[in-house]
């Protein structure tokens, strides 16, 4: 009997210290993972929005343009004809369309260009900079953009490897911070030299924003809406036509 | 077998998860925190910054405008704004010679720290605490100040209970756009504490982010275009930390 009793005691003792020594290795090879799992995924409770990643835009053809506007240097087209009231600030340009569509457009030489200053400012930075981007072409502020908005929580994973899962941190952290320009729902759009990303479905009837980065990767802003309590509509073709012709004003014509 | 081991069996599991439970939490957590920050530590060098204080404190004199928003009034050390927009939680001036100001109104400045206030109003809570943070100012001192190696892996020290959080929330604050800066500063002054995001001499956005003895915050943006070869001086914006106050409050100047 009391053989017995030891037999099964010493059999526990030996489970328990392999339970232990597994659960050890499991801590020293994929905690860190682990934990960045967990946090990221509870970001999601309170910014449910970062699980969205930038979705394809439906093909399509831009609408018939119109009409052009110019501010800061630079001009774009709309499908809207008639006068258009022109109401510039120190940081964007806002153009109201008889129809009752609006178009802002940011200053571009307010927005930042973070790799450019980076580059100038701080080389070791700008170097030590890209190393929580190991693996990825990061030469561009398109490519800042899109890793930061193309990163996920559902993309993390306990057993993905450590820099991994420093560099999804890092990102998701990021993409809390750069925010939600409008909603809902994240698009790739691209048209010629330019492509960005478009915040929120114009067929919601709410208003849409855009950040694109022209072929020198210059940030363009610019936001789309209706105006409150008229029946305009803002149609993903109009949208397109803007990005497509979104380019900087002939040098003879500025 | 018998309800008696039955009994022990349970006991003991239960037992067993309590303890897996106080390790994890107390002990597994913080470990796993301070091997993260480490690696957070490495791959962004933003995190080592911390603010230093500010030194220069002397106050521009030269004759400039009296702006009043929100129920507070500021000087500037320039001539009349030539355009000026005002919104409900903003105020937007440019000033001649490409200096841009943006004021946002205070009112509008919701923080963690009220948000939790407001949840508990009406609640036992005596008082709100967020990371160890009772006030807007403690909680973004604290988050700028942390840097990863005073993330602990012990959880009875402060590093190690609240490190890892604050250290993400300064993760977040150090964004490549937002934080394009040579320095954080931080200053007491008019009975207003806070920090300054930006060397002036240098930046061509600095912005200045206090609080005053209510916790209320201020947030002041200001630029200087890129193709400027202008650059703000510290002494003008000491103006605008040393003039604000209530629009009915007598001058302390």
């Amino acid at each position: 009997m009391a053989n017995k009793s030891e037999n099964s005691g010493a059999r526990d003792a030996i489970i328990l210290a392999v339970l232990v020594v597994l659960v050890a290795g499991y801590c020293v090879a994929f905690g860190l993972q682990t934990l960045v799992w967990g946090e990221t995924h509870h970001w999601t409770r309170s910014n449910p929005w970062i699980a969205d990643v930038p979705a394809a835009l439906p093909s399509g053809t831009p609408g018939t343009c119109k009409a052009q506007v110019r501010a800061f240097n630079y001009q774009f087209n709309v499908p809207w004809p008639g006068k258009v009231q022109t109401r510039g600030t120190l940081t964007y340009s806002e153009f109201r369309f008889e129809s009752g569509q609006v178009a802002i457009l940011f200053d571009p030489e307010a927005q930042s260009d973070t790799l450019r200053e980076l580059k100038s400012t701080s080389p070791l930075e700008y170097q030590q900079f890209q190393n929580v981007f190991v693996g990825e072409s990061f030469d561009t502020n398109y490519a800042l953009y899109q890793a930061v908005y193309g990163a996920s929580p559902n993309a993390t994973s306990a057993f993905m490897g450590t820099r991994d899962a420093i560099r999804m941190n890092q990102l998701l952290l990021w993409k809390i911070s750069f925010g939600l320009d409008g909603a809902p729902g994240i698009y790739s759009i691209a048209f010629g030299g330019n492509r960005g990303f478009q915040f929120g479905d114009p067929s919601t009837g709410r208003p849409v924003a855009l950040r694109v980065f022209d072929g020198s990767d210059n940030q363009l802003r610019l936001i789309f809406l209706a105006t409150a309590g008229s029946n305009a509509k803002i149609e993903q073709g109009d949208i397109d036509c803007g990005v497509e012709s979104l380019g900087p004003v002939p040098v003879s014509e500025r | 077998m018998d309800s008696t081991k039955q009994l022990g069996i349970g006991v003991s599991i239960g037992v067993v998860a309590v303890l897996a439970l106080v390790l994890v939490w107390f002990f597994l957590i913080p470990v796993l925190n301070w091997r993260k920050a480490q690696q957070m530590g490495k791959s962004n060098p933003r995190l080592l910054l911390v603010p230093q204080p500010l030194r220069d404190q002397t106050v521009s004199r030269v004759p400039g405008t009296k702006l009043a928003e929100f129920g507070y009034e500021f000087e500037v050390p320039w001539p009349e704004p030539e355009t000026a927009i005002r919104k409900e939680w903003l105020a937007d001036y440019l000033f001649p010679g490409g200096r841009g100001l943006v004021f946002e109104n205070p009112a509008e400045q919701h923080g963690l720290i009220a948000a939790m206030k407001e949840a508990t109003a009406g609640t036992q809570a005596k008082a709100v605490s967020l990371l160890g943070a009772r006030s807007e100012y403690d909680l973004l001192n604290a988050e700028l100040n942390i840097t990863p190696d005073q993330v602990s892996p012990l959880f009875w020290t402060k590093g190690g209970k609240y490190g890892g959080t604050l250290l993400n929330l300064k993760a977040a604050l150090c964004s490549p756009p937002a934080y394009p800066w040579f320095g954080v500063f931080s200053f007491q002054s008019n009975g207003l504490r806070g920090f300054q995001f930006g060397d002036p001499s240098r930046d061509h956005l600095v912005s200045l982010d206090f609080f005053d003895a209510d916790d209320r915050e201020f947030r002041f943006f200001l630029s200087m275009r890129k193709d400027s070869s202008m650059r703000f001086a510290q002494p003008e914006l000491n103006r605008i930390i040393q003039t604000i106050r209530p629009t009915s409050a007598p001058s302390t100047n």
